[in-house]
């Protein structure tokens, strides 16, 4: 497990159902087998700024993935990217899009995940089911793992972070039969342009998300906090961010103070000295 | 400005629709059955957001007119209040929209004769009395006229309708659509103001204090009756120079004897 607070803003997580459309993606970004995992292949850079994990088919899958990875990166805020080949009635074979809706057959439920970014790839509807299509549907692209990705993983970052790219691997022309590793591999490849101006766009986007002032400063890690007193500091700490724009002058006089009643009320203390001013 | 549309399928249709969709030719347009399921949903970041804000396509269902909160109104005995938008194009640090919703998305409810409707209700009500209806409590009432074109639709309603007393509260300096056509005496222009410091440390994306001033000249000089709203009051150090200096910029450009109204409103949590 990773420290999570050295490099969450920069981490990304990239989720993936096969082996074959892993592939290509693990010599793009040259990652490595993480050793220590054993329930799905989860693969790494050097830096530990992008993950990627081999879920397999379905949704159980994709949600249990995400989990794994979750835990394995210690990456609370990371920017999510599910990726992979689907099905389209009308797109040709290799096409590259971002879903900006999310339906899930089983209570035919949708997510919209926003997308507050320009990509030159084009945007669609996704259909995760839980069968492979006989026919596919007009107007939609079909998956077997997005709703759950995007369920699972925004429990672990904001909707704007989670995102799904793919790739057409069969069409109304080219059967779900024609499909094989080989050619997954090679749209796959095709994509990697698109998936680094993806996680580029999010990185960029992530860079304005306003740290919380309560991104606790490492010197009161070693304080043990109740929940509601961490609640209080959390509260403390975004005031004392709002009247002085930043908590680093904090640090000179927190480190001395052990004790987390005595760190809330010299907190509340400082909060409750200081006026507002404005710059003219 | 617009990236995404989000559509209600039901109003896909509707003339305001067609209208929006030609204006954002590019943009990506994308349907949902209620504007809830994108607008509501939990783990979305309105900071994120904010960067690049949609604009979500409507209708409104339910009230459209609502009681306005106490000590909103401006003397008048019945006041109410109506949100033809969800969200604002600026950014004040103070506003209770940064918190009151879980995205920055734009909703803009298309059905505007729902809302003529329930204003009509609303004054039936009241006899013979007037009624003050404040437009500008979720969102700016200009800001986003040049997309939503509901002031200009409004008019010939409010014109024919001289007890329904209008308020548009606006920091927005969108006043062609008011500038081109004879002036409303129940339609009140009203401008939120802060000293100039004030607004470029806290009001964010907001025309200057200058700019809002050259704004109320030109209506007034037009013959609308404009209202100054100094809401929210903002305590800082030297406050008494701050709106001394303020007060003196606006009453040595506006003709005093014809505002029609000025109030001072508070800091307001939703």
């Amino acid at each position: 497990m990773s420290d999570p607070r050295h490099h969450s803003l920069t981490v990304t997580l990239v989720v993936v159902a096969l082996p074959a459309e892993a592939r290509p993606l693990l010599d793009h970004w040259r990652l490595q087998r993480v050793n220590e995992s054993s329930a799905f292949p989860v693969y790494r850079n050097r830096e530990q700024s992008l993950w990627l994990i081999v879920s397999g088919i379905g949704k159980t899958n994709a949600a249990a993935a995400v989990a794994h990875l979750y835990h394995c990166s210690g990456a609370p805020d990371a920017v999510w990217i599910n990726t992979g080949i689907a099905g389209h009635s009308t797109m040709p074979l290799g096409k590259i899009f971002i879903a900006h809706s999310i339906t899930n057959s089983t209570g035919g439920y949708s997510v919209y995940p926003p997308l507050l970014f320009k990509l030159r790839c084009t945007s669609e509807n996704l259909l995760s089911v839980d069968v492979p299509c006989d026919t596919l549907p007009e107007g939609c692209a079909v998956d077997m793992e997005a709703s759950a990705f995007h369920s699972t993983a925004t429990r672990y970052s904001s909707a704007e972070c989670v995102q799904c790219l793919k790739v057409v691997s069969d069409n109304a022309d080219n059967t779900l039969e024609t499909v094989s590793a080989e050619k997954t591999c090679g749209w796959m490849a095709g994509a990697c342009g698109a998936l680094d101006d993806l996680r580029e766009a999010l990185l960029a986007l992530v860079q304005h998300r306003p740290e919380s002032p309560a991104a606790w400063p490492t010197f009161l890690d070693e304080v043990r906090f109740s929940v509601t007193q961490r609640r209080q500091v959390d509260e403390l700490l975004r005031r004392f961010h709002a009247l002085n724009g930043d908590i680093e002058s904090l640090a000179v006089e927190l480190p001395d103070l052990r004790n987390s009643r005595s760190i809330i009320e010299h907190l509340r203390s400082q909060v409750d000295a200081q006026s507002v001013h404005y710059e003219r | 400005m617009i990236d995404t549309l989000y559509i209600e399928r039901a109003v896909d249709e509707h003339p305001r629709v067609l209208r929006i969709k030609a204006r954002f030719p590019q943009a990506r347009v994308v349907y949902c059955d209620r504007y809830g399921e994108v607008f509501n949903r939990k783990s979305q970041n309105f900071r994120l957001q904010k960067q690049r804000p949609a604009l979500i396509l409507a209708a409104k269902h339910g009230e459209c007119v609502l009681p306005a909160p106490a000590g909103y109104g401006i003397g008048g005995a019945h006041n109410y209040y109506f949100s033809h938008m969800l969200n604002c194009v600026y950014d004040c640090r103070y506003c209770f929209l940064q918190g009151m919703y879980n995205s920055a998305h734009y909703v803009l409810f298309v059905n505007y004769e729902d809302f003529y409707s329930n204003i009509d209700r609303v004054l039936e009500s009241h006899g013979d009395q007037p009624a003050w209806f404040f437009s500008g409590y979720d969102c700016d009432s200009l800001a986003l006229e040049p997309v939503t074109s509901f002031v200009d639709a409004s008019f010939n309603f409010f014109a024919k309708r001289p007890r329904a007393q209008l308020e548009l509260r606006t920091k927005s300096t969108q006043i062609r659509s008011l500038l081109c056509r004879d002036p409303l005496p129940n339609c009140i222009v009203a401008f939120s103001l802060n000293p100039a410091s004030i607004t470029s440390a806290l009001e964010h994306k907001t025309p200057s204090l200058e700019k809002r001033i050259e704004a109320l000249v030109a209506l007034q000089q037009a013959g609308w009756p404009i209202g100054l709203r100094f809401d929210p009051l903002i305590y800082c150090d030297d406050y008494r120079f701050q709106y001394t200096e303020m007060f003196e910029r606006i009453f040595s450009r506006l003709d005093a004897t014809k505002i029609h109204s000025i109030s001072l409103g508070v800091f307001r949590l939703p």
